[in-house]
């Protein structure tokens, strides 16, 4: 029977502490039938580990993993990838419990915490999960450290407060290597957000989708702001624009995306051109944002921006694009220009922005016709409709369903309230039947300033539509917001303020609503909680962006060769300092017989050097084996060794003979082909 | 004087043959005042090394073979009531000798053995209050079938130290057996033998075997296996002083018996294995005998420096 390898308890109880500990982060990520699968497993250990229960039979073991695949076959249909690869190491991981055998098992138990461990980031990274996996990181590193004792050591407490010390040792090592060592990208990176959805703003909008993003509380993105902040009312954070109408809902076309501004920008002075064609005497506001995960392509910006980072790209309408969808918070640095600008439109351009559908909301349409026999000129046209909006309408997150067809005609002349969507997508459709080209733009409106680190955050619920249209006397497009005069306030105070007495103002998020918004102090605790983390994303998660240029300062140029110093140099000290140590401890004070022996092992190579653990006599011995002639002279070294060392003869000849006959022995060993000593001497 | 004990080692071999290395090293365990443990299968001429070495040296003997059954008052003596002169009279046990082989010792109850392991330390016996002074010198060679073998009380480790080494015979080599097939049983020829080496002899050769030098080289030496053996993570506990102290004089008698009046490091490496192979003890889950956990040590560490 062979030997079962058992845990000491200690160790039990911190593998146990470990795997629980471990699968915590993920209780809301993978099903939830792997947790009881996980208890089933611990469960199971513990009977066997008492000796009630023997370990499952392997058709048993074999039969449970085919059902665990096949539940994660069919947890594909509605989780990504990424959930049921993470689910199958986790199944492997608990069942693993269930064969322990040998210490090897509890090892790759252990070693598959750690990868576990690192997984959770993939999806939290949040500063109290740094933390949770930190403690996990003490944690498991205690259980490995118990595996390795005898078994009688039980000491509970112990191994944990090892392990707690020898990560304090390591910090200063883990920051080293968090400040300089260059961040890698991925070698192939898995889309692990398919099936993920994300609060914000899509790329058609239908009045009433704004109403849906003022029930959540979640943050949209954070600005800091180099300069003085822009006044509250000018704070039009433009996301994408909508061009095109089918009746009911706006839509950003292709084509708008496919346009892309690079034409401006690979003119010989682009951003002076750009700046000049802006409304003078506008301030440029430069500014960082830290923008969460959209799973869209693009990015916020206030106003117009003007100088942006290179892997973006200024689409026809003025607002950013990149490549990619945004899956991960990212931090950009923008300039942007508050107001009008100027640009001229060609007549393709100017067609785009008139587009109508043929029929529907008539009654709009006729109206537009009205005001533009009354009025002379745009301006008057924008005044007017402004006016009309003023005087008639009402401003609500609650306005009453409006039908499929002719939904804005509904909306101007029966409910006459509604919020931004409505007034922005009407207030188009009013324009554009006027002949004046124009477009619904959505962002966000405002947003909190964090007394604490004057951070501006900018939360779901601000989200915004307003409208621009294209002047064909200034050749300017311009801003004009419907909403600004049905509800003066929304651009005056925060959105929190103006829709505080509004019931589904934050519906989706009752803390929010009731307890943390009312009380001063724990709006201070959040403010100071949300500056904590804001500069958590900027120094820790994205701090590649920062150390490049630490880097670069540090190393004038960042070449391959310079990163290789720069990782070799402290390398090559530490190992030289240990190197140094070691020889100090060999290099016990040398007199003449130890180094004229140091010599001899010297010319005689690895192969033939005295081994540790043979006496000088014995080496003497085959060192005559190996080279026959010189037997005498070795015979006479080791009797002269012998008397010097162990005899104690004080003659100081002794030493001078026995160097001498080193240093004539040695050129005839070099010359010398020895025998190999370890065939038998015939 | 090492005439005598090279005749006495060719007296030795001619009733043991091919065992002249164990022979030697009984011999330098005797000459240290130390006793002697001998493991081996039966049969293997462990009586005889001890009887011979007894008969060389000139010493009584005595030969007590131990049994499970065997009580304390078996070995020391017992006083017995003489109604004649009306009081206690001590009949002296057999370990009132000068040379006893206590044969089969972890047979016995250990009760029975820590009798003997007592008065093998003290060299007295106490009995009834009274303390009866052993003969001097007082040897013991004990032998002791290998402890897997069934029906064994094995000597625990405080008992094995009083023992200056323990050796095995092993098997004869072939040309050894050869003889020994051809000559018949030499044990015979045990009754005939005369002694070579007189007690006072013995005694005068036991104080020149102390007088041999040992340099600090040497020292370092043994410093360093020391070390080594309380460092090792293989070792469950190391050589103790005691243990270190008796190498050391077993070397001195080693050094003596090989003809020097020095000790070097060979003869520290030849004894390592018989004085400290039953004091240590390997870890746990390292599947090394003594002798190979006694090899593993010298190999690691340096002679030299």
């Amino acid at each position: 029977m062979k030997p079962l390898f058992q845990l000491a308890r200690s160790s039990m109880i911190w593998l146990l502490v470990s795997i629980l500990m471990v699968m915590a982060p993920y209780i809301s990520i993978v099903p939830s039938w792997l947790f009881v699968l996980a208890l089933l497993a611990v469960g199971w250990r513990l009977m066997v580990y008492r000796g009630r229960w023997s370990f499952p039979h392997w058709g048993v073991r074999v039969g449970v993993m085919l059902l665990v695949l096949a539940g994660l076959v069919a947890e594909l249909r509605h989780s990504s990838v990424m959930v049921v690869t993470v689910g199958l190491l986790i199944a492997a991981f608990v069942l693993k419990l269930t064969e322990m055998y040998r210490r090897r098992d509890a090892l790759v138990i252990l070693y598959v915490a750690f990868l576990l461990i690192v997984c959770s980031f993939l999806f939290y990274q949040s500063i109290p999960m740094a933390l949770y996996s930190l403690l996990s990181l003490i944690v498991v590193t205690a259980c490995l450290n118990t595996v390795y004792r005898s078994q009688q050591n039980n000491d509970i407490w112990r191994p944990l407060k090892r392990s707690a010390v020898l990560y304090m040792q390591a910090l200063p090592m883990m920051l080293i290597l968090f400040l300089i060592f260059p961040r890698i990208g991925p070698l192939w990176q898995v889309d692990m957000n398919s099936g993920q959805s994300f609060t914000g703003l899509s790329d058609s909008m239908s009045p009433g989708d704004v109403s849906r993003l003022t029930r959540s509380a979640e943050i949209a993105f954070r600005a800091r702001f180099d300069d003085p902040l822009p006044p509250e009312n000018r704070r039009y954070w433009r996301g994408l624009t909508y061009d095109q109408f089918d009746g009911r809902a706006w839509r950003r076309s292709d084509v708008l995306v496919a346009q892309s501004r690079a034409a401006v920008k690979s003119k010989p002075k682009p951003q002076q051109t750009v700046l000049g064609d802006l409304a003078p005497n506008s301030q440029t506001y430069h500014y960082q944002v830290v923008m969460e995960p959209t799973g869209q392509r693009w990015r916020y910006g206030l106003d117009t921006p003007l100088r942006y980072p290179a892997k973006f790209r200024q689409i026809e309408d003025w607002t950013l694009q990149e490549a990619q969808p945004l899956m991960q918070r990212t931090q950009y640095s923008l300039a942007s220009r508050i107001g009008a600008v100027r640009e001229a439109l060609s007549t393709a351009q100017i067609d785009h922005y008139l587009q109508l559908p043929s029929t529907g909301n008539a009654k709009a349409r006729q109206l537009a016709q009205r005001w533009v026999a009354e009025q002379s000129d745009i301006k008057g046209f924008t005044a007017q409709m402004m006016s009309f909006f003023a005087r008639d309408f009402r401003y609500t997150l609650e306005p009453p369903l409006l039908q499929q067809n002719d939904s804005i005609d509904q909306f101007l002349f029966q409910s006459q309230q509604g919020f931004c969507g409505h007034f922005a997508s009407a207030g188009v459709l009013l324009l554009r039947a006027a002949g004046i080209p124009a477009r619904v733009v959505g962002g966000y409106l405002g947003g909190e300033m964090n007394p604490v680190d004057g951070v501006l955050t900018v939360r779901q619920y601000e989200a915004h539509a307003w409208l621009e249209y294209w002047d064909k006397e200034d050749l300017s497009w311009h801003r004009l917001d419907p909403t600004s005069v049905v509800a003066p306030l929304r651009l005056e105070q925060s959105a929190a303020q103006l829709f505080s007495n509004e019931p589904s103002f934050l519906a989706d998020s009752m803390l929010m609503r009731n307890g943390f918004l009312s009380g001063a102090f724990l709006k201070q605790l959040r403010q100071r909680y949300e500056a904590i983390n804001y500069d958590w994303h900027r120094w820790v998660l994205n701090f590649h962006e920062r150390q490049s240029g630490l880097l670069q300062r540090w190393l004038g140029d960042i070449s391959v060769v310079n990163l290789l110093l720069m990782i070799m140099l402290p390398g090559a000290l530490v190992l030289s300092l240990v190197a140094v140590s070691l020889l100090r401890r060999r290099g016990a004070p040398k007199d003449d017989v130890m180094k004229a022996l140091a010599q001899l092992d010297r010319c005689l190579g690895p192969k033939q050097q005295r081994r540790p653990g043979e006496t000088v006599g014995q080496f003497f011995d085959r060192l005559s084996l190996a080279f026959p002639t010189l037997t005498e002279e070795f015979e006479t070294l080791s009797r002269c060794y012998e008397q010097i060392r162990y005899a104690e003869d004080l003659n100081p000849e002794l030493p001078q003979q026995f160097k001498a006959i080193i240093v004539r022995c040695c050129p005839l060993i070099l010359k010398a082909s020895p025998i190999d000593a370890a065939r038998p001497a015939l | 004087m090492r005439d005598q004990i090279e005749a006495a080692i060719k007296e030795v071999s001619s009733v043991l043959y091919g065992k002249e290395e164990a022979i030697k090293l009984a011999l330098t365990c005797l000459l240290s005042q130390g006793h002697l443990l001998i493991e081996d299968l039966p049969g293997m001429g462990k009586t005889t090394l001890a009887h011979a070495l007894a008969k060389v040296l000139g010493l009584d003997y005595q030969r007590l073979q131990f049994t499970s059954d065997m009580l304390p008052a078996d070995i020391l003596g017992v006083s017995i009531f003489d109604p004649a002169q009306n009081r206690f009279e001590f009949h002296p046990g057999p370990v009132f000798t000068q040379l006893l082989l206590a044969d089969e010792v972890n047979r016995t109850t250990p009760k029975t053995q820590s009798a003997l392991l007592e008065a093998m330390e003290e060299g007295r016996v106490s009995l009834d209050g009274q303390t009866h002074q052993l003969p001097a010198p007082f040897f013991v060679i004990a032998t002791q079938n290998p402890i897997t073998q069934q029906g064994t009380f094995p000597l625990p480790e405080s008992q094995l130290d009083r023992f200056l080494m323990r050796i095995e015979l092993g098997y004869p080599d072939v040309q050894a057996e050869r003889e020994l097939l051809k000559g018949g049983d030499p044990r015979q020829r045990l009754e005939t033998m005369a002694a070579v080496i007189s007690p006072a002899q013995l005694q005068a050769i036991s104080q020149a075997c102390a007088a041999v030098k040992v340099s600090d080289s040497l020292l370092d030496y043994l410093q360093r296996l020391i070390a080594h053996s309380r460092q090792a993570p293989e070792f469950s506990f190391g050589i103790s002083p005691r243990g270190a102290l008796a190498l050391l004089r077993a070397c001195r008698s080693w050094a003596y018996i090989q003809g020097r009046d020095y000790v070097i490091p060979e003869d520290l490496q030849q004894l390592l294995g018989p004085v400290t192979g039953h004091r240590l003890r390997a870890a746990e889950d390292i599947g090394l005998t003594a002798n190979g956990l006694v090899q593993q040590l010298l190999s690691r560490v340096d002679v030299v420096a």
